[in-house]
């Protein structure tokens, strides 16, 4: 049971003057209860890559596979794909239409047919997974703050409790305090058992959190590995737009100069790699 | 853009050629004449060198034969339905009956010459559009425009909220794109229901569409406050518009072109 993409091709505008590629030639794969984090530049084809992951966009070439089920067109799994695979776009607070928290929250829920007591089970639990209480259900969704926006509309996606989210750049445009709760929510989503895709640019947040890490450059796949693995590979090979934290820079640094033997992007680990080689 | 890939609109096709170089008044005015000179030509055979003008211009525009015929689409119907009328309700000889419809000789000439100068009309417009990109267009009716100053038409006004109409097409386009998209992830159905539900199922787009686009609106607003934004007067331009030889040469070219089609017609040479 898992997430699987093989060869995926993508060409916007296909056949017209207009025409971009904008994926070439990507494969992965996410277990349930994974993080993969997918980084790359603006424009490297990430928001696309995630279009395909729930059937919003139909693979040209390649297949993509949830559970078994392939993403085809017309297809009538689509929206078993949709149920399975909720998918959290850029600014996902643009997309809130409801007139109370309650609504927006059970929307998705409505739409795959709970109702009564079972929808409303699902909407307090996915309020709660956001960290906001029940007294916030009969508010409406436009009061709240913009961290709390953003965490409210990835609640309205959690709560159809789909087996995987994928989230495209869900921290941008978040104060350091709104991108960390929001992190740990992922974690703790990952952690019962939720396969999650996370879009970013932010290099360092990818290799903090991820099991695994895709790197795109322009629509063509670097790498998909672990965080170790990833950040040893970009010890040879640079990656255009990518920027690699300075504890991870300071460790290839000296690992360059034969000072120490494995690489960190931790402050902690580094100090200790460094303390142990002294 | 998956969902919106059927409207044509804001429809400009970047090409490099002579027609995309013409100064945009230029190719205003020659639109202007072209669809006047269709209304008033009374033959056939006018239409019919219309006809042969038009893949002319297609090739010279570089634009794809495919992108031009697409601008028509929106109106097939309606010319389809004006060439039926006049197929059946033009007085003349008759040629066959169709239960109460009568068919005549003249309606089937009515028909065709309608018919084709609705399409012509369509495929020229949509060739000024598609080779001339929004800023162009609203700098030359802008200018265009001008002279109608006196009389107290707020030209500069009326072209710079066609520029911003303009330039948010495509935004909003694209927003409404991920709109819709997220609502479906969510399990939203577009496409099931009767006419009711499926307009009810539009209403969890509509809301964010408006608060977006009075966002917009707003953050538009201060920015062109905080650059100094006071109107038209005594604003230069970046692009200044640019009358030359060739926009003569192309002026000259289609005068010549309908002279003789008129004269044509004045002397009788065709039906």
């Amino acid at each position: 049971m898992s997430l699987i993409v093989k060869n995926l091709s993508y060409t916007y505008n296909r056949g017209m003057p207009t025409e971009t590629a904008a994926l070439f030639d990507i494969s992965l794969e996410v277990d349930r209860g994974d993080i993969l984090s997918v980084v790359g530049h603006t424009g490297s084809g990430k928001s696309t890559l995630a279009q395909h992951l729930n059937g919003l966009i139909i693979p040209q070439s390649g297949d993509v596979c949830v559970d078994g089920v392939a993403v085809k067109a017309k297809s009538r799994d689509l929206r078993k794909v949709r149920r399975e695979v909720g998918l959290v776009f850029q600014y996902p607070e643009q997309q809130i239409f409801a007139e109370t928290v309650e609504e927006e929250i059970a929307f998705g829920p409505f739409n795959w047919g709970f109702r009564g007591e079972d929808l409303h089970s699902k909407v307090v639990n996915a309020l709660q997974m956001i960290g906001l209480d029940e007294s916030y259900l009969q508010r409406s969704p436009f009061t709240l703050s913009g961290g709390q926006k953003r965490r409210l509309a990835i609640a309205s996606v959690l709560s159809s409790d789909p087996s995987y989210i994928v989230l495209d750049e869900p921290t941008a445009g978040l104060d350091a305090k709104g991108a960390r709760d929001l992190i740990s929510i992922l974690q703790s989503r990952a952690g019962c058992g939720t396969g999650v895709v996370h879009i970013t640019h932010d290099f360092e947040l990818a290799l903090r959190i991820s099991t695994r890490i895709l790197i795109l450059e322009n629509g063509r796949q670097v790498s998909c590995g672990t965080p170790r693995d990833t950040a040893e590979l970009l010890r040879k090979r640079h990656v255009e737009g990518l920027m690699l934290p300075d504890v991870l820079k300071f460790s290839f640094e000296l690992k360059e100069r034969g000072f120490i033997n494995s690489i960190a992007w931790d402050p902690a680990e580094l100090a200790k790699i460094i303390a142990g080689a002294c | 853009m998956a969902f919106m890939n059927g409207v044509a609109f804001g429809q400009y096709i970047p090409a490099d050629s002579a027609i995309h170089a013409l100064d945009p008044r230029c190719k205003i005015l020659m639109t202007l004449l072209t669809m006047t000179s269709i209304f008033i030509c009374e033959t056939l055979s006018a239409l019919i060198l219309w006809g042969v003008l038009l893949p002319a211009t297609i090739h010279m525009s570089k634009v794809p034969v495919r992108a031009v015929l697409r601008s028509a689409k929106p109106v097939i119907v309606l010319i389809a339905f004006t060439s039926l009328l006049h197929l059946f309700w033009t007085p003349g000889h008759e040629i066959f009956r169709v239960a109460f419809l009568s068919v005549t000789d003249k309606g089937c000439v009515m028909a065709v010459r309608m018919g084709l100068r609705l399409f012509y009309l369509v495929l020229y417009a949509g060739l000024l559009t598609l080779t001339t990109s929004p800023s162009e267009l609203s700098d030359g009716l802008e200018a265009i425009m001008r002279p109608f100053g006196r009389i107290g038409l707020p030209s500069h006004e009326i072209a710079m909220m066609m520029t911003i109409a303009l330039r948010f097409i495509p935004t909003l386009f694209e927003e409404t794109d991920r709109i819709i998209k997220s609502q479906m992830s969510r399990g939203a159905d577009f496409e099931s229901g009767g006419l009711v539900r499926r307009a009810r199922s539009y209403i969890p787009v509509l809301i964010p569409l408006f608060v977006l686009v009075f966002q917009r609106a707003d953050t538009l607003a201060s920015a062109m406050e905080a650059r100094c934004y006071r109107g038209g007067k005594g604003r230069v331009r970046m692009y200044p518009l640019k009358w030359g030889a060739g926009e003569n040469r192309a002026l000259a070219v289609l005068a010549l072109f309908i002279a003789v089609i008129v004269l044509a017609e004045r002397m009788n040479f065709w039906i």
